[in-house]
């Protein structure tokens, strides 16, 4: 089961090296139903992967909160609670691909046959049968990223932060991980945020896609999906799909008037 | 799958295709030394043939030769020992603390500020004639570059890595020893591998400080009884002794960064 997400008057400010502050994101407030996927679209530097961090409790926000299921975010993530891929695969070189996918409950210092032998299906599950000894310099990006997912899926996280985890794929490896995503995500009822600028994926993936301004990122306008919450590549070539891209891309044209407005 | 020995065939040949241009270039040049002085075109006295020199070598067999060499072998390893142990020690200080880091900056950049040559007598002076004071020359010169390397190293992390360990509820601890220290090797290694050749130049400076044995003690005395031959064979000596150093940390550095292309990961 997933987690109820609130972020309540979010921002976040940096002090540049000048001394300067800089309003990097917020104020912004959005909620995510449990098991919901939403996607966050948004132009580049609009905060996107600062509002991720603080999610995942890896930042602290300058004022406002996030909570999830009440909590602060530091707390389920310190329980495993919560999954994270980012746009790099990151992996630890010095570590196998099956290691790496077993890192987190190494951490946390529950590892057994029973958890290792599922690390194993789900490298199998995500297309890396015969690569679990191998090590992340001998993969390609795709393959890395696809280590990453099966790293997050792990512990069976309730939330699944994802920032733009496919952006540096060619389009056949993103479409097939896309669809691998939703296929992980789909039988644990996960709540997932996805952080996008790419239209295509944020439709393909969410329930609903919040469309971010420029900096300051904060919430411009909502567009729901309704494409069902089981989704296979036919998806693509029907109607009701495009009709969502049109719709997210008007939502987004108006976002950018109303801003320069 | 490749055998080890067929992988250690690859690396033999690969090797000898990446050095055979300067041992060739070695060769060229001890060529042109050896007739240059055979011929009588430079004096003897000022530039011994590489025969003389190899010959010289080879008669250093002896326990009297190998005393030298084992004294001046033994400061460098321990005194490379300590120095690096002190630079990654320091390293990791400064790194985590800024009160260390302005305390000891300073400190470190002075010491190294001071010319080697200069330091030596001091050290002689102090700590008396034994190996002791040569080992702490040695350290002394290897610990700057390990710490410099150390600091930079940690400090040059992909973020994200530890990131990502923080969001799998890792503490401080595990961070460091899972990912800040082994994404820091690479630079570490480089910097040893700079301080172990060092290692052997602070020993044989702080021998011919004053000594009652080692390399240095040797070549200044071979240079009193102008036998240049065999000055320049504890010179070809003392290289040796270095670029097995360098060897030996470069070895090492195979083994522990495994994950690195071309590393040493077979069998893992």
């Amino acid at each position: 089961m997933g987690a109820r997400i609130v972020v309540d008057e979010l921002t976040v400010r940096y002090r540049l090296k000048s001394g300067d502050l800089i309003n990097a994101l917020g104020p912004i407030s959005l909620e995510v139903e449990n098991g919901e996927r939403v996607a966050l679209l948004g132009p580049s530097g609009c905060g996107k992967t600062t509002m991720l961090k603080v999610t995942a409790g890896l930042l602290r926000p300058s004022s406002g909160r996030v909570l999830m299921d009440g909590e602060d975010p530091s707390l389920p993530r310190r329980r495993g609670e919560i999954g994270v891929v980012f746009q790099k695969p990151t992996l630890l070189p010095w570590r196998s691909v099956l290691e790496n996918v077993l890192l987190p409950l190494r951490i946390r210092g529950d590892v057994d046959g029973r958890l290792e032998r599922m690390a194993i299906d789900l490298l199998h599950a995500i297309g890396l049968k015969g690569f679990e000894r191998s090590y992340p310099n001998e993969l390609s990006i795709g393959m890395q990223q696809r280590c990453a997912l099966a790293r997050a899926m792990i512990q069976s996280p309730k939330v699944l932060l994802l920032d733009e985890p496919f952006a540096s794929l060619d389009e056949m490896n993103r479409e097939t991980l896309n669809f691998d995503l939703l296929r992980l995500c789909e039988p644990n009822g996960v709540t997932a945020l996805l952080i996008t600028h790419n239209v295509y994926e944020a439709v393909l993936f969410s329930d609903r896609v919040i469309v971010l301004s420029e900096r300051p990122g904060r919430k411009v306008t909502e567009v729901r999906v309704d494409l069902g919450k089981e989704r296979d590549p036919r998806v693509l070539e029907s109607e009701r799909f495009y009709e969502h891209i049109i719709r997210v891309r008007k939502a987004l044209r108006l976002s950018r008037l109303e801003v320069a407005g | 799958m490749k055998s080890a020995m067929g992988r250690s065939t690859d690396r033999l040949r690969a090797s000898t295709k990446e050095w055979w241009p300067s041992v060739a270039f070695l060769g060229l040049f001890a060529l042109a030394v050896e007739v240059l002085a055979r011929t009588g075109s430079v004096p003897r006295v000022i530039l011994p043939p590489v025969s003389d020199v190899a010959g010289s070598i080879s008669g250093m067999g002896g326990p009297f030769f190998l005393r030298h060499l084992g004294m001046t072998a033994f400061e460098s390893v321990v005194g490379f020992a300590i120095g690096a142990a002190a630079g990654l020690g320091i390293g990791v200080m400064m790194y985590y603390s800024r009160v260390l880091e302005r305390l000891l900056y300073p400190i470190v950049v002075t010491s190294k500020a001071v010319p080697v040559v200069a330091m030596a007598p001091l050290l002689t002076f102090w700590l008396g004639y034994d190996v002791w004071a040569k080992t702490l020359m040695a350290a002394l010169v290897s610990y700057f570059p390990v710490t410099v390397g150390t600091v930079s190293g940690l400090k040059y992390v992909d973020e994200d890595l530890t990131d990502l360990v923080r969001s799998f509820g890792a503490n401080e601890w595990v961070v460091f020893t899972e990912v800040r220290l082994r994404a820091a090797l690479p630079n570490v290694f480089a910097s040893l591998k700079v301080g172990s050749v060092l290692s052997v130049v602070g020993s044989v400076v702080g021998e011919m400080a004053g000594s009652t044995g080692g390399l240095g003690y040797l070549l200044l005395s071979s240079i009193y009884y102008v036998d240049v031959a065999s000055s320049a064979a504890v010179c070809v000596v003392m290289a040796g002794l270095g670029l097995s150093m360098f060897a030996s940390v470069s070895l090492l550095e195979r083994k522990i960064i495994y994950w690195r292309p071309g590393a040493d990961n077979g069998g893992r």
